[in-house]
């Protein structure tokens, strides 16, 4: 049987690769295009397109943890809680940051920044439980 | 029907008899694991006490040990 705590599974690997290997594709495919184009809806709908992808990155993600255990349901719960935290409050710390003239953060990198915290978290939930 | 003990109102912890009854049946954890699918980590955070398991999860241990549900768990002190 496989190790339901392992995130990284096969099948995980290859629906969460497969995902971002088209996010790749379309970013690839679309920034000259969405560089090149006049600002308006098309602009617009190419600047837009990664989108698509991301949401097969989120349902392979949703996919793994619905095959999780229920504790590691639990962990992996606590782990992204305590991380969304951390990142909301680290963006509203740099917002006061930002009125003394600190550069702004792009709001592209809040969902990185939530992926990565999850994972960073995660050891710390995992070692709750052992 | 029943009062509920002084004590509930505190948080309570439960002691579990899993790790003695899966070594009465000469099972190791991943044994366990695989007839309750789960991992081999939540049968050990079990055993340890680290986690207490969900309803269904604890019907599905008392099923797999023959045993009432009663007699696999109970409060602390």
């Amino acid at each position: 049987m496989a190790d339901k705590t392992n995130p990284v599974t096969w099948r995980y690997g290859v629906e969460l690769g497969g995902a971002f290997v088209i996010y790749a594709l379309v970013l690839f495919l679309t920034i000259p295009a969405r560089d090149a184009a006049e600002p308006g809806l098309v602009k617009s709908a190419l600047a837009l397109a990664p989108v698509l992808p991301l949401i097969l990155v989120f349902w392979a993600i949703l996919r793994q943890y619905a095959r999780f255990d229920e504790l590691m349901k639990r962990i992996n719960a606590e782990a992204f809680a305590l991380g969304a935290m951390l990142v909301g409050w680290g963006m509203t710390i740099w917002g006061f940051g930002v009125t003394a003239g600190w550069p702004n953060l792009p709001l592209i990198w809040v969902g990185p920044l939530l992926i990565g915290a999850w994972g960073l978290c995660l050891p710390i939930m995992i070692r709750r439980y052992r | 029907m029943g009062s509920v003990p002084a004590h509930y109102d505190q948080e309570v912890q439960i002691e579990n008899r899993i790790k003695e009854l899966r070594k009465a049946n000469k099972w190791s954890q991943q044994d366990l694991a695989e007839r309750l699918n789960v991992s081999r980590q939540t049968v050990n955070a079990i055993e340890r006490e680290r986690y207490d398991p969900s309803l269904e999860l604890a019907f599905k241990l008392a099923a797999v040990f023959g045993e009432p549900i009663e007699t696999l768990f109970k409060p602390e002190g």
